[in-house]
């Protein structure tokens, strides 16, 4: 039994700059996954290239067993939502939403049944006659997505569809999609550069750098057990400390430290992995440094300390025991936390 | 502070007054009852009466409307076509600084050309050449203003009607035409203003039996400005400012949205 939507060796090259780099992926039915990484990863390209309306120089995209790269875009099963929304400003909400079905020419009353019926789910039926500039940015944002979705496609991409909303809107945006994907039970793609935005709404993540993906895994997998160096600084605040191994412990810039067991050879080159929430005060500690400055974030504080390493080691501190700026801390953790990766 | 800086906008009524008083002259000359030129005598509307009952300048605005209107319908289509093709397809600032020159070409080198054209090719000159040689610099000042109107919309509106099973054909003609309707308006409006008064390459380009109305004033007035000239321009002015009016609003009202 093959995946309901896999991506094998696809490569994409615009001239020089490479887009996609031999990029094989599976996607399950239902599934809300995203594509993360940083600007010029390919994640964009790879979304539209699912869309059809970019080539790929290799490859195959299958879905339920069926050759998508064949089609053109307007024969695809497949929907995108723009990140600039794209709406059709000459038109009203009505006329945008009910485009994609007047083209497959359905009977008219179907198409109002089906056009209304999207509307009051992302409850914008009173705006039907409205004009996109009459809209603000949350409503646009669900105009565009009523109507990618009114045409049930077997996926729906998304293509950083909350960039431009502000973050009190994007929270609820979150929400909202991912109870609407639960709902209309289609397998939604979402593109983003916010870490964040992916740990929070996806059932799974693919995070790509540099046209190639780095590590596929639910949210709570890739916090805890990052594969590489770029994974773990790239989803959530990390402590990173590159050392090396020796027989029993870690050393970072002439300080031990101590490890769990590992299979990275004695010897070797390595990055220690801690997250600020691992790493406990006390009056005794693996560590000791001077705190710098305290960032307060409501729920938590974000400690700086200044240990002698290469950079400062973050820590979260609950806010009644932030101490004074300048005192000295001792750190511990329990080092079976601390995830080692090779630096290699 | 009104009256203290008041003397700041002298500079700016002295202006007015260069770029306005000829036109004002004119104006005011075309209602004296009077034929001599440069003598008021009184108001009178005579002269438009007999603008209507002369026969050459009767067939002078009837040829200047056919070719006026054949050109505009030419230029539009054909400046629409190129501008959409160098937005969408051509990403070369020679090719598009090339399909736009025509709009600035000087009006005697384009004359000239075009008459040494026709006439290596033996084509008889006639209202035809005039609005084969009006529509193609008509067509610049079209690719111009539309090009200007597809930069500012979202080149992914096309990508999402076909996104949304749309055909290319269908996209353009439900997306993008209408998109860029503004622009049509202006540019026909525009292209239909100075192809009106257009007079040198109506000039070179022209057979002798078919004046356009700036060839017959033209040779009206090369035995003495009448008054009859005088409401003739009148009327050709308030022509074109009202046309231009038109397309201006037209632009703006609709860039709002």
């Amino acid at each position: 039994m093959s995946a309901f939507l896999s991506i094998e060796n696809l490569s994409k090259n615009y001239g020089q700059q490479i887009a996609i780099k031999n990029l094989s992926l599976e996607i399950a039915e239902n599934e809300f996954f995203a594509l993360l990484g940083p600007s010029g990863c390919g994640k964009t390209t790879l979304l539209r290239a699912l869309a059809g309306l970019e080539s790929v120089d290799a490859g195959e995209i299958r879905l339920q067993n069926q050759d998508l790269l064949s089609l053109p875009a307007n024969k695809r099963p497949v929907n995108l939502m723009f990140q600039s929304y794209a709406l059709f400003p000459h038109l009203t909400v009505y006329e945008n939403v009910a485009y994609g079905l007047r083209r497959e020419g359905l009977p008219k009353d179907e198409i109002a049944e089906r056009t209304s019926k999207v509307l009051r789910t992302v409850s914008l039926l009173d705006q039907k006659n409205r004009s996109p500039s009459q809209l603000s940015g949350g409503q646009k944002q669900r105009v565009a997505l009523a109507r990618a979705i009114v045409k049930r496609p077997k996926i729906l991409l998304l293509d950083e569809p909350l960039s431009a909303l502000d973050k009190k809107v994007r929270s609820e945006m979150q929400l909202e999609l991912k109870r609407l994907q639960h709902e209309a039970g289609i397998t939604f793609i979402l593109v983003t550069h916010d870490q964040e935005e992916a740990m929070s709404i996806a059932d799974r993540i693919a995070l790509m750098d540099q046209g190639e993906v780095i590590q596929v895994a639910t949210p709570v997998e890739m916090y805890r057990a990052p594969k590489t160096k770029f994974v773990a600084d790239f989803i959530g605040e990390n402590n990173l400390l590159t050392g090396q191994i020796t027989t029993s412990s870690f050393m970072v810039a002439g300080k031990s430290l101590p490890i769990a067991n590992t299979q990275l050879p004695s010897g070797s080159n390595a990055v220690l992995v801690l997250r600020p929430e691992q790493i406990t005060l006390g009056v005794s500690g693996f560590v000791a440094g001077k705190l710098i400055s305290s960032n307060f974030y409501g729920g938590s504080t974000l400690l700086f300390i200044d240990c002698g390493f290469d950079q400062l080691i973050k820590v979260t501190c609950v806010l009644d025991q932030v101490p004074v700026v300048g005192t000295t801390c001792h750190l511990s953790w329990n080092p079976a936390d601390a995830t080692l990766l090779s630096d290699g | 502070m009104g009256s203290k800086l008041g003397w700041l906008k002298l500079p700016l009524y002295g202006a007015l007054l260069f770029l306005y008083l000829p036109i004002a002259v004119l104006i005011f000359m075309s209602f004296n009852e009077s034929d001599a030129p440069f003598t008021w005598t009184g108001f009178s509307t005579r002269w438009y009466g007999e603008l209507i009952s002369s026969p050459e300048i009767l067939t002078g605005f009837r040829n200047t409307l056919i070719v006026a209107i054949a050109a505009t319908i030419i230029a539009v289509v054909l400046g629409t076509l190129l501008a959409v093709g160098l937005a969408r397809y051509q990403r070369s600032a020679a090719l598009e600084a090339i399909a736009l020159t025509p709009a600035i070409f000087p009006d005697l080198a384009l004359a000239i050309g075009l008459l040494t054209l026709f006439t290596n090719l033996n084509y008889a000159l006639g209202l035809d050449s005039v609005i084969i040689s009006h529509a193609l610099f008509c067509a610049a000042f079209v690719t111009a203003i539309v090009r200007g109107r597809l930069h500012q919309i979202d080149s992914s509106l096309e990508q999402a009607a076909a996104d949304l099973g749309d055909t290319a054909v269908g996209a353009f003609f439900r997306i993008t035409l209408p998109s860029i309707k503004p622009a049509l308006i202006a540019g026909a409006l525009l292209s239909f203003t100075l192809s009106l008064d257009e007079f040198v390459i109506a000039f070179f380009t022209n057979g002798p039996s078919t004046p356009t109305l700036p060839i017959v004033i033209y040779s009206m007035v090369r035995f003495g400005v009448s008054p009859e000239i005088n409401a003739l321009a009148t009327l050709v002015l308030l022509t074109s400012a009202l046309i231009i009016i038109i397309a201006q609003r037209n632009l703006k009202v609709k860039d709002q949205i």
